[in-house]
């Protein structure tokens, strides 16, 4: 167990400095000057060489990676170049909407699609099946940009319920967690289906119904909990695609979270802001990964082994 | 039922492709203006109504397929080459290479793809050349991790082994031996990957990152219509349901080869 844990986080901080490098490369090695785009065509030479020795372009590009690299293990993200604010402050404001915002839509999804995948699993191959599978193709094609228009057209402009858009007030999170959240139950549904499908035609099902144990007790002592393993690997994956996934729901909406945070910083061409929000999401994706693996670990007797 | 479905979606997966090949074929005139039909209803000469500029609808979904199915088809073929390529070389490689190969593919794994692509057309600047650049960044890592754990899975069989002793060269042995029996989940992935290339790249352009106005896209059209969402509502109907229709068929399309193959899931 010990041996797995460390081999485990070993792999993970080396996908981890990997992440950090490829974003790095993003910024650094793809065309186009950010001085340039700074500054504007107007900008004389003088002020271009300035701007550059304080950012420290001029470097060599190892030398600037492995600053880079030493800065991010204390925390450092650099300064915005737009409201020359730290990075990490301006995404520690934000990163806290769209984590309500993720585990909001993760809700909804559960709430939606427990019920629903184990109903269809029990009633595998009926119109009912068919029906929820139907949906579920549907939801999974339904692009946030489509829904979050629809749902504001009827929640929000025809009947409204809710606010168009903001960050404010509890109603507000109501539509993007919707947004988020039907298009992830339609895949968790699938998920659940299948896997609770897949349970109930072990071999030890069919000897805990030989014993005499009634339906209810074999299907919550023995199926559910083999089952909700592998929808526990999809949760945390989700979970972790949630907040890179996240960003054009809060375009739609105006959720005032690291999405938008990123689409600004983009508009703006503030190099390090991007950088610092890419580096933030997927770090954070790396960890639950890494949490999802360790997890799975401790309620699997099978994997404890490996 | 199943076939019908299979048959549904493949007519609709051809109606889209004919339309983008045809698009500048056809008496269309998507950009056209015409000032005294703003925001007008669905009716017999606007079948979807028309734009804020009095463009017709209609014309420009079926325009926008060109750009949606381009970029979908592009993003699927260049991604396949490229992820086959580096998994072949992986799992054939073995040994440190492999090794090396398999943390790439760890490391393009951990990003969430939509963020990758989205800070990278930034990065590289508006347009569709760009964003087919970003969405093969994001999808050949799956090509390449599926022909990887494949490869290595074939190349332990008896006959890759039997062709080894023959004294058959690497070269002929990828081609005659490996790619035709990993071809059939490949294809499952690349019709997943066109699913969500099409839909990627609705989503770049819907931000502004994709094709440039007045180019007609999918993505483009749906951010327009949901800023005049409360005057025109319709003009969300035609390019959501294109959308919608193209990319739900490949997905069906996929999940039945799969099942056709009798694949794992």
């Amino acid at each position: 167990m010990l041996m797995r844990l460390v081999s485990r986080l070993a792999l993970a901080l080396v996908v981890a400095l990997g992440v950090a490098s490829l974003v790095f490369a993003l910024i650094h090695l793809t065309p186009g000057d950010p001085v340039e785009a700074m500054l504007g065509e107007s900008a004389t030479s003088v002020d271009r060489a300035a701007l550059r020795t304080a950012l420290g372009l001029d470097a060599p590009l190892s030398a600037q990676w492995w600053r880079f690299v030493r800065a991010l293990a204390d925390g450092d993200l650099g300064r915005s170049l737009a409201s020359q604010r730290a990075v990490a402050t301006l995404i520690a404001e934000r990163l806290p909407q769209t984590l309500v915002l993720a585990l909001a839509a993760m809700g909804v999804a559960l709430a939606l699609a427990l019920p629903l995948g184990l109903y269809s699993a029990l009633r595998a191959g009926t119109r009912w099946d068919l029906f929820t599978s139907t949906l579920a193709v549907l939801g999974m094609a339904l692009p946030s940009f489509v829904l979050g228009p629809l749902l504001m057209m009827v929640f929000a402009v025809q009947l409204g319920w809710l606010p168009v858009a903001g960050g404010d007030t509890p109603a507000a999170l109501v539509l993007p967690a919707l947004t988020l959240g039907l298009a992830l139950a339609a895949l968790l549904t699938r998920m659940v289906r299948a896997a609770v499908c897949e349970v109930l035609s072990e071999p030890y099902i069919l000897a805990a119904r030989a014993r005499g144990l009634g339906a209810a007790r074999v299907l919550w002592r023995h199926a559910l909990r083999n089952a909700a393993l592998p929808v526990l690997t999809v949760v945390g994956l989700q979970l972790g695609a949630l907040l890179g996934g996240a960003v054009i729901t809060e375009m739609v909406f105006g959720w005032p979270g690291l999405g938008q945070l990123t689409i600004e910083a983009i508009q703006h061409r503030d190099y390090p802001l991007v950088q610092g929000c890419v580096l933030t999401v997927s770090l954070g994706y790396v960890g639950l990964n890494l949490l999802t693996d360790l997890l799975y670990g401790c309620l699997d007797p099978r994997v404890r082994g490996l | 039922m199943n076939r019908l479905t299979t048959r549904v979606c493949a007519l609709i997966m051809l109606g889209w492709m004919g339309c983008a090949l045809l698009a500048p074929l056809l008496p269309l005139a998507p950009n056209a203006l015409d000032l005294t039909a703003l925001f007008a209803p669905p009716d017999a000469s606007h079948w979807l109504g028309t734009d804020d500029l009095g463009r017709s609808i209609a014309a420009r979904v079926i325009a926008g397929a060109r750009v949606s199915c381009g970029v979908g088809l592009a993003v699927m073929t260049l991604s396949l080459v490229l992820g086959v390529s580096v998994g072949v070389a992986c799992g054939m490689a073995g040994g440190v290479g492999d090794l090396l190969g398999a943390r790439v593919i760890d490391i393009f794994m951990a990003f969430p793809g939509i963020l990758l692509a989205i800070a990278l057309a930034g990065v590289l600047g508006p347009g569709l050349d760009n964003v087919i650049v970003a969405l093969c960044c994001v999808s050949w890592v799956g090509f390449a991790r599926l022909a990887r754990a494949q490869t290595l899975a074939v190349m332990a069989r008896d006959h890759v082994l039997a062709a080894r002793t023959l004294g058959s060269r690497r070269g002929y042995i990828v081609t005659h031996h490996l790619l035709v029996l990993i071809a059939a989940p490949l294809l499952v992935e690349a019709s997943f990957v066109l699913a969500s290339a099409v839909v990627a790249e609705a989503g770049l352009s819907f931000l502004g990152l994709g094709a440039q106005p007045p180019l007609a896209s999918w993505g483009g059209m749906i951010r327009q219509a949901t800023q005049f969402m409360v005057v025109a509502p319709y003009m969300l109907l035609g390019p959501c349901l294109a959308l919608m229709s193209l990319a739900t068929s490949a997905n069906v399309l996929g999940d039945r080869l799969r099942d056709a193959w009798q694949l794992p899931r």
